[in-house]
């Protein structure tokens, strides 16, 4: 287990505007050869080099890789750095590219129990460890399909079965040749089957689709209460976006976003006044509402410096039934009474009171959007798949796909068609657990008249 | 150095021989001197992953593949079309023949006697084994005694209703035996199987049948074999009719299967006729073959019809099937019960943990099959010595041979109904053939004494034959379909076999091939890849097989395990990281879970 090479993010998803990729083993060196450009042959040991993640000669990101040499590195092995942008998208596919090239995913905790292993940590230090081993085991056993309900479990359970019943069918084929002439045997549409199980799976593993296109959240208020003011700060957060459009907003506008790494699609609308000035404007609101109704999540922003009124309260309505943060928005100028009233209009709210233009209280809203991000994962875990398991679940297709091919002369091959099936059943086991070679064989006793 | 061996079957046939041949002087009891070798079923050796162990016993110096050769009426390579992995020998023999090779084989053996009687007891004192008892009276001193008594312990035969004590067909069952070895303490099961009936030649219509001719050229077992084996009968296929189910189905409650008298555990691979009917109702025919059991014997095995039916049934059944209608029955089919022991009470060696040099070998280990029976015989003989003259063990793993495969699986994990082996239950399915027997395990014959220099250096050369031409097959390239390829790639091409690639070729590439050499061939080259494989997995496994777990693991302390991993592993408890990994069901991220909980522990605590 320890020969191998290991890589993963170090660094949560979302949480810093840099991500750090570590990769420790035999195969370190090569790894970084083979997919970062620019950077000189002969690696100087801790020296950070500015350089670009390369995949079949496409640029994927910059980086900053840092090389550390056997034994003077945290594990004990080779182990290299790689620093690239936060963004899920990248990240995705430089682990790829990564466990592509003779490294497999880190189990959790597997860098600390190598650094404890090859003595890199003390024992002081070990009881520490301990614990977080244990923490993130139990993290990972969460992750374990079977513990989960839902679609993807149903899925893997499905797949878990296609492969046994493949395994049963082939297993049939080798050791009852005298009985096998009663039964004819198909394989190829089990194997078809299976493949599309996993297409599947890993079409829905982009971090789910939600946010495969980024969340999208409106910000919704009537006119002239800050929404294009918060909008502009929020794109300023993600410097890659300069261009914006000021003055008052007409229709709508609509950016897609990081923070924080991760992506949103936000748009700002027009305000909402209670006198209709003309059809244009008309058409307007009915297209916000339209976009409220559509989006992930709504900001709604009431104004501290005017009195609450009847659009604020209409307004408020057809957001009801969304994830929403409201805020009061210039709390700079804000007055008393006003705010008193609009909370006793509000009372079962969790109302925050802002101030774009004075940058008072605008952390509510990122921590706002974050925790939209963490509710999605939290409500669609059964279809997250993991790195390591996708790292699975495509090696598993790697095995399946030539089987059709071969299936079309399974007499001559129906040992190494077997050989390929053994090796699927085996990583579709590392995510199940073990299937035995009895379970197979009572499978065979059960589906087919065999034995005499 | 005095072992005895209780039971003439092809497991005391192997370990007696081997004990001998190595030095021990060797008694080997039989109830019936007649009986040496009775195949008491079907009248073939080898099969499917059968044949494999016969090729293995053979490399070591065993004796069954001489006798399946030399009394070999009948001879067939089994998935012949498939890869060289799986292609298995089998052959149909003459029972008498095979039964009278043996014992003139024992008798002519230096250091071993064949003794008529029946062993009442093992004497035991302080835990050692002193030698046996026989019913007699007298007793026999031995430094090592190997019990292969086959299903005589409490061996009861079931015929409809009448149930009688028997450890085969009439002959008498082990009963002081049976009462001996519960009373040393070990636990027993109770094991199931059965025979079909067999017919008069003279009264089948064969007409009715299609032949099964044997191979041409037929293949032999054997690398002592020197002489041409010649296929001489033939076999026949016949199938059960519409008519045959509704005598069965009106009947079952005739059945003691069904009845509920008989709780031994039968094998699922072997079904009675009236098993397969009930299991699958949709199926309005099932096969049979129809196979000699000699020369000069009109016994034919109607392997596929065994039955516990009572006898005027089985006569019903007969009138059923068109060419059969007439047939008459010369012995009855019946279910035979009998007692076996829990295997997981032996070690590796198949030495009981308990007693010294107390060994178990064949079907009273809960296996069922000659080929498994002799296999373990052979171990448990050449082991037997060994402990006496202080060496090292002989055990053979599992990624090395089939005998690996089937005394390891029943001594970890013990049987819930007779053994069988199937090539399924080996991981290196693709080392482990027939053709590489020879490379794989003659070592260990040749180690032990039980193979001669001069068949072994022959043999070598052959092989040294194989290797060169696989080498020539690296250097000499062809054109095919508008590209140069040498044959070495060609042959990896699923749709080119040796054959194929010859005639490619223009010209010979060996001078005179065997099937053996062909598939040694083949098998080098297309599976060179997955054996690459496959060796690292080998050495993942051993470093696995390494890390032992403590007696006393408490996997509760270990987190990262789910429940239902952590009662697999409570249940099993296995002795190190490969045998749990081995559990049904159990992760790598689980092994991985232990391995660091017994790192820290081992180096903290
Ligand atoms: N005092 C104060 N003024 C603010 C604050 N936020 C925005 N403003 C001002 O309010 C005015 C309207 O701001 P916008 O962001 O254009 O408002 P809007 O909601 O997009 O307006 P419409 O697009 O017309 O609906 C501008 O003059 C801003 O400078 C704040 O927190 N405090
Ligand atoms: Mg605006």
């Amino acid at each position: 287990m320890d020969d191998d090479t290991i890589a993963a993010l170090s660094t949560p998803v979302g949480i810093a505007g840099i991500a750090l990729i570590r990769v420790s083993g035999k195969n370190t060196l090569g790894i970084i050869n083979n997919i970062v450009e620019r950077i000189p042959k002969k690696i100087i040991p801790k020296r950070a080099y500015h350089a670009f993640i390369v995949n079949e000669s496409k640029r994927v990101d910059e980086c900053v890789v840092t090389l550390y040499k056997k034994p003077n590195s945290y594990t004990g092995e080779d182990v290299a750095e790689i620093s690239i942008h936060s963004n899920p998208f990248i990240i995705e596919e430089v682990l790829d590219l990564i466990l592509r090239n003779n490294a497999r995913g880190a189990l959790p905790g597997e860098f600390t129990y190598r650094a404890f292993k090859n003595r890199k940590i003390d024992l002081i230090q070990a009881e520490s460890v301990n614990e977080l081993i244990n923490a993130n085991s139990k993290y990972y056993a969460s992750m374990k399909f079977d513990n989960l309900e839902g679609k993807l479990s149903e899925l893997i359970k499905k797949l878990r079965a296609n492969l046994i019943k493949l395994g049963i069918k082939i297993e049939t084929i080798i050791e009852f040749e005298e009985d096998q002439f009663l039964e004819e045997i198909d394989i190829i549409d089990e194997i078809q089957k299976s493949s599309k199980i996993i297409e599947k799976i890993l079409l829905n593993s982009r971090f789910t689709e939600v946010l495969n296109k980024g969340l999208s959240i409106v910000v919704a208020g009537k006119v002239n209460v800050g929404k294009s003011s918060l909008f502009n700060l929020l794109l300023m957060e993600d410097r890659s976006i300069t261009s914006h459009t000021p003055g008052t907003t007409r229709d709508f506008i609509r950016e897609r976003v990081y923070i924080n790494g991760l992506p949103f699609e936000i748009t700002d609308v027009a305000g909402i006044d209670k006198v209709i000035k003309d059809s244009v404007e008309q058409e307007g609101i009915k297209r916000t509402y339209e976009k409220i109704k559509k989006s992930d999540a709504v900001v709604f922003m009431l104004d501290a410096s005017r009195e609450l009124d009847e659009t604020d309260l209409k307004i408020f309505k057809t957001i009801k039934d969304k994830q929403r943060l409201i805020v009061i928005n210039k709390i700079d100028i804000a007055n008393r009474n006003i705010l008193k009233k609009i909370r006793s209009n509000f009372e079962k709210e969790k109302i925050y009171e802002i101030s774009v233009k004075e940058n008072i209280n605008i952390d509510v809203v990122f921590s706002f959007l974050n925790g939209l991000v963490n509710n999605i994962k939290n409500r669609d875990i059964n279809f997250i798949v993991n790195q390591r398991q996708k790292e699975l679940l495509k090696r598993l297709e790697g095995f399946l796909r030539p089987l059709v091919k071969m299936s079309k002369t399974k007499e001559s091959n129906a040992e190494i068609i077997a050989e390929e099936i053994r090796s699927a059943i085996k990583v579709i086991a590392e995510l199940t657990g073990n299937i035995s070679s009895d379970e197979i064989l009572n499978g065979i006793f059960s589906e087919f008249c065999v034995g005499k | 150095m005095k072992v005895v061996v209780i039971g003439a079957g092809h497991a005391g046939i192997e370990a007696a021989y081997a004990a001998s041949k190595m030095g021990a002087k060797t008694t080997l009891v039989t109830i019936h001197l007649e009986s040496i070798a009775q195949m008491s079923c079907n009248p073939s050796i080898g099969g499917i992953a059968k044949g494999h162990l016969v090729k293995e016993i053979d490399a070591m110096g065993g004796i069954m593949a001489r006798a399946a050769d030399s009394t070999g009426i009948h001879f067939k390579i089994l998935n012949r079309s498939k890869g060289p992995a799986v292609r298995a020998t089998r052959t149909q023999n003459d029972k008498v023949k095979y039964r009278d090779f043996m014992k003139n084989f024992l008798e002519k053996c230096e250091n071993l006697r064949v003794y008529q009687s029946i062993v009442s007891e093992v004497v035991i004192k302080n835990g050692k084994v002193k030698g046996v008892r026989f019913v007699e009276g007298n007793e026999l001193m031995a430094d090592a005694v190997i019990v292969a008594c086959g299903t005589f312990l409490n061996g009861k035969i079931y015929i409809g209703n009448t149930i009688y004590n028997a450890g085969r067909s009439n002959e008498p069952s082990s009963t002081h035996l049976a009462e001996n070895i519960k009373e040393l303490g070990f636990k027993t099961i109770r094991l199931k199987t059965g025979t079909p009936m067999r017919l008069h030649s003279d009264s089948i219509d064969w007409e009715n049948f299609e032949p099964q001719p044997g191979d041409d050229p037929p293949v032999p077992f054997s690398i002592f074999t020197k002489f041409k084996v010649k296929n001489r009968i033939t076999c026949y296929l016949g199938y059960t009719t519409p008519k045959v189910k509704q005598v069965i189905n009106d009947n079952l409650d005739l059945s003691p299967l069904f009845s509920g008298k008989i709780d031994g555990i039968g094998p699922r691979y072997c079904p009675s006729i009236e098993d397969k009917i009930v299991k699958f109702p949709n199926r309005e025919r099932h096969h049979f073959y129809l196979e000699p059991e000699g020369l000069n014997n009109k016994e034919i095995y109607a392997n596929g019809l065994s039955s516990s039916l009572p006898v005027h049934i089985q006569e019903e059944i007969l009138k059923s099937i068109p060419g059969l209608d007439k047939s008459v029955m010369m012995r009855p089919a019946y279910a035979i019960e009998y007692d076996a022991i829990v295997p997981t009470q032996l070690n590796h060696k198949l030495e009981s943990k308990k007693i010294d040099n107390l060994y178990f070998a064949g079907q009273v280990n809960g296996t069922s099959g000659y080929e498994e029976a002799a296999s373990q015989g052979l171990v448990a003989g050449i082991n037997a010595v060994l402990k006496l003259k202080n060496k090292d063990p002989f055990i053979l793993r599992r990624d090395e041979a089939y005998t690996g495969v089937l005394i390891d699986d029943i001594v970890t994990k013990g049987v819930d109904e007779p053994y069988r082996l199937f090539t399924s239950r080996a991981e290196f399915r693709l080392q482990l053939r027939e053709d590489n027997a020879f490379e794989r395990v003659s070592g260990y014959g040749l180690k032990f004494g039980l193979l001669d220099n001069k068949l072994f250096a022959k043999e070598m050369r052959k092989l040294k034959k194989r290797k060169d031409a696989i080498n020539k097959l690296r250097k000499t390239k062809l054109k095919f379909k508008d590209r140069t390829y040498t044959l070495y790639h060609l042959l990896k091409m699923p749709e080119i076999d040796f054959d194929k690639l010859e005639e490619l070729n223009g010209s010979k590439i060996l001078k005179s091939k065997t099937l053996t050499d062909v598939s040694y061939i083949e098998a080098n080259v297309k599976y060179e890849g997955y054996i690459k494989i496959q060796n690292d997995e080998v050495k993942r496994m051993e470093k696995l097989e390494r890390i032992k777990i403590p007696e006393h693991i408490d996997y509760s302390k270990i987190d990262g395990l789910s429940t239902e991993v952590r009662q697999k592993l409570i249940k099993n408890r296995p002795l190190n990281l490969r045998d749990a990994l081995k559990i049904s069901g159990v992760t790598p991220a689980a092994i991985n879970a232990i391995s660091i909980y017994l790192t820290l522990k081992t180096k903290i605590l």
